[in-house]
């Protein structure tokens, strides 16, 4: 057992070197991610039924209010339409090139590591995933697919202590800047900071921060939340610290949309 | 066929642990069920037996987490062979001895694996350990009880 041991660690170190995963691991994730699929279908109807059970009488209202809420939303989705048509036909008169959203894919959480050393989930399409594909919520961005096998694949999330995203400002000259996870200490609600910003940089309360696009990890405009405390350093007070309430709700994330760039083109 | 059992009873913790309902988590931290299944099949069967499941659950945990294979294999095998070990000696095959043994093997485990991954910020890894060790050895009750039922079946001593 020892020697298997040994060279399933062999054959792991050997995958990693060439970005590659180990067939032991290729094998064990294909036997544990279908059982957690089940799992996870089968644990949210629970839940939804206990909360039927325990919240019958509000569910009336509640869905009398999200009907409420769905006929506004589409409203809006109409009169947005209506603007993208707009933008669409003045591009075209300008000759600029077209800019198309990309293609997206739902997808669904069955995994995640609570309170682990990293801050990763599994998710689940109905169609094959791709290394790198970006990762949102209707809110925000939540990370990017680093692992994929088939219709299943990891991504790393913006809350993860390793990650870092190149963001700014959204204003006209907004600011650059890097956004990490918040460290260990601060309150849950600003899972998220912004360094490395210039010494004389202008962020306030309320700002928002969008991606900027450079390194080209993620693509430019990608909302990830919104300014709620901004420090500076009183060793040095060029260092600015920009505290951000994401977007995305991390602690509960059980549906993501998946964006399929290398569809589009783009 | 006893063997074949507690590996598909290890699938089953190991896919459970990573979808343990987010209304169960203490602290955003749920229980461990792999380390729980590998002192549950130890105390139950044995060394040899012990250090079979610390192999798979390792495999299984590590390739799930896409954590270094080394330190899952060497923590959880470890954990089953000297808890195997031990059955025979100190540690009796009786339930609450499983959820003690958990419960001393939770914070022994992570500091194993600290040592082939140290995690980013240690005040959050030991809060969650602390909360990890008694969480797990509650869930060492039941967990024991099906590993023991599995035993008797499959594989009785004679």
């Amino acid at each position: 057992m020892i020697a298997i041991a040994v060279v399933f660690t062999l054959a792991q170190h050997r995958a990693r070197g060439g970005g590659r995963m180990s067939p032991p691991e290729r094998a064990a994730r294909a036997v544990v991610w279908p059982l957690q699929s089940v799992l996870v279908s089968g644990g949210r109807v629970a839940h939804n039924m206990s909360i039927a059970a325990w919240r019958g009488r509000y569910l009336v209202e509640e869905n009398e209010r999200l009907e409420r809420e769905v006929s506004h939303l589409e409203t809006e989705r109409m009169r947005m339409y209506t603007y993208y048509l707009e933008n669409k036909a003045i591009r075209q008169s300008l000759g600029w090139p077209a800019s198309e959203p990309p293609p997206q894919v739902s997808a669904r959480v069955i995994d995640w590591s609570p309170g682990g050393q990293r801050r990763r989930i599994t998710i689940e399409a109905n169609r094959s995933l791709e290394t790198g594909n970006v990762v949102r919520t209707g809110g925000g961005l939540v990370g990017r697919l680093v692992e994929a096998q088939g219709t299943r694949g990891v991504v790393v999330l913006l809350t993860d202590a390793e990650h870092a995203v190149a963001a700014r400002v959204q204003r006209a000259d907004g600011d650059h800047g890097i956004v990490y996870a918040s460290p260990a200490g601060t309150t849950r609600r600003l899972a998220l900071q912004m360094t490395k910003l210039p010494q004389n940089a202008d962020v306030r309360v309320g700002d928002r921060i969008v991606t900027s696009g450079l390194g080209g990890v993620y693509p430019k405009d990608l909302p990830i939340g919104v300014v709620e405390r901004v420090e500076r350093s009183e060793v040095n007070v060029a260092a600015i610290t920009a505290y951000i309430r994401p977007f995305a709700d991390f602690d509960h994330l059980d549906f993501v949309l998946v964006d399929r760039r290398g569809e589009s083109g783009t | 066929m006893a063997y074949l059992a507690y590996a598909i009873l290890l699938v089953l913790m190991t896919a459970l642990e990573r979808t343990w309902p987010g209304w169960l988590l203490i602290h955003g931290r749920g229980p461990e069920l792999v380390l729980v299944s590998v002192v549950s099949v130890a105390l139950c069967a044995g060394p040899v037996a012990g250090t079979f499941a610390g192999l798979v659950g390792g495999l299984l945990l590590g390739s799930v987490e896409g954590a270094w294979l080394g330190g899952t294999f060497v923590a959880f095998m470890m954990l089953g062979g000297i808890v195997g070990f031990l059955r025979g000696a100190l540690l009796a095959e009786r339930v609450l001895v499983a959820a003690l043994s958990t419960l001393a093997a939770v914070p022994l485990v992570a500091v194993v694996r600290l040592l082939f991954a140290a995690p980013p910020e240690p005040g959050p890894w030991m809060l969650q350990t602390l909360i990890a060790a008694p969480y797990s050895a509650l869930l060492a009750l039941p967990a024991f009880a099906a590993f023991k039922a599995v035993t008797a079946l499959l594989a009785p001593e004679p």
